[in-house]
């Protein structure tokens, strides 16, 4: 804000005066931000630039030139200039009769062909979905049920049979029983030894 | 139609598109198309035709636009503000400055100064850019005051010294170069 006003102030006084006409309060307020001979220079120039363009030829107005501005300003565009043309009733009708032909024959020439194939775009969305199940067990746990049949014949053969089938995997589709043999129990085995002291008791 | 002002006679043209706005028309012509003339020859390097074509653009955008016109400014301001912006889009357009520069050089002027000096002066003019050119012929070609300089570029006179000094120091500057 300083500056401008010093600028302001300087700009006066070089229109003015030079380094010399000024007075002693001008002076130092001048020479605050620049030197006698910068002032001095810059005041040289705007004599010089003044006495320039004061004694040069001023370029001289061409007389027609009003006369060429109001006949550009009045003439009309080149479309206004079209539709003010006069236009002959036939030509009318012709230009409207040919239009509507061109319509025809392009109306004709948009229609498909019966035997041609129609082209068709279908779209197809795609919709996938991943499903991912987790199962998690903490224990497991494995009940075996085991049927032993018996004959009522203390048939040590049979016997033998009975036992050497309780001690191996059971199997129920398998048909491992005499047809005399008669069920007895059905019972939970654990560790392929049976703890039914009847049982025990009726084979031994 | 003489001793109207300026206002006074764009506001007649405004209203009449008769023969009297013409008449309103022509007398703002007359008082202002050889200082247009001036502002665009000395803006535009001294090239006459190219003056002269200005000089016909704008009294054309005045004539388009004169219901841009505000009553309450002064047409002389308007009238400047118009020719100044169309220098300063002059030369964002192309560097008029390369393309006239012959011509500069050949153009022939009676000038006190000493040939040597005036040359240069006019290269420094040249040089400088298009807003410390301008207000340079303004001021000291159409000699307008400070503060019809300020009206013109609608800001306060303090700002038009301002830039007048500078553009003086870069004159001065350029001129030592």
């Amino acid at each position: 804000m300083k500056a401008n006003r010093y600028f302001e102030g300087v700009y006066e006084l070089l229109e003015q005066f030079d380094f010399k006409e000024l007075s002693e309060k001008d002076r130092i307020f001048v020479l605050s931000e620049m030197f006698e001979n910068e002032y001095n220079d810059i005041r040289d120039t705007l004599k010089d630039t003044e006495t320039f363009f004061s004694n040069s030829n001023e370029p001289a107005i061409n007389d027609s030139l009003l006369n060429s501005i109001i006949h550009t300003y009045h003439k009309p565009n080149i479309l206004i200039k079209i539709l003010n043309q006069p236009v002959k009733f036939y030509q009318l009708a012709a230009s409207i009769i040919l239009l509507l032909g061109l319509f025809a024959i392009k109306q004709y020439s948009d229609i498909p062909d019966k035997n041609s194939a129609l082209p068709s775009s279908d779209t197809i969305y795609i919709q996938k979905t991943d499903t991912i199940y987790s199962k998690v067990a903490d224990s497991i746990r494995i009940l075996k049920n085991k049927i032993i049949y018996i004959s009522s014949e203390k048939d040590n053969n049979t016997q033998a049979k009975l036992l050497s089938v309780a001690a191996n995997e059971f199997d129920p589709g398998e048909a491992i029983c005499p047809n005399s043999a008669y069920r007895i129990k059905e019972q939970p085995f654990e560790n392929n030894v049976s703890s039914d002291t009847s049982f025990k008791n009726k084979i031994f | 139609m003489q001793h109207l002002s300026d206002e006074q006679l764009i506001e007649i043209f405004q209203s009449n598109k008769g023969n009297k706005g013409q008449i309103a028309f022509s007398n703002l012509y007359n008082r202002y198309a050889r200082l247009m003339l001036n502002f665009f020859y000395f803006s535009l390097h001294n090239d006459y035709n190219k003056a002269q074509d200005y000089v016909q653009d704008l009294f054309l955008k005045i004539l388009e636009k004169h219901n841009n016109f505000n009553n309450n400014q002064f047409f002389k301001a308007w009238i400047y503000r118009i020719a100044s912006n169309m220098c300063i889009d002059e030369f964002r357009k192309n560097n008029v400055f390369r393309k006239y520069q012959d011509h500069i050089k050949s153009s022939t002027e009676i000038v006190t100064l000493n040939p040597e000096t005036e040359r240069d002066l006019r290269r420094c003019i040249t040089d400088l850019n298009t807003e410390q050119r301008s207000l340079i012929v303004l001021r000291f070609k159409l000699k307008l005051s400070i503060k019809e300089i300020a009206q013109i570029y609608e800001c306060p006179e303090g700002t038009i010294k301002s830039r007048l000094f500078f553009a003086t120091k870069e004159l001065s500057k350029l001129f030592k170069i």
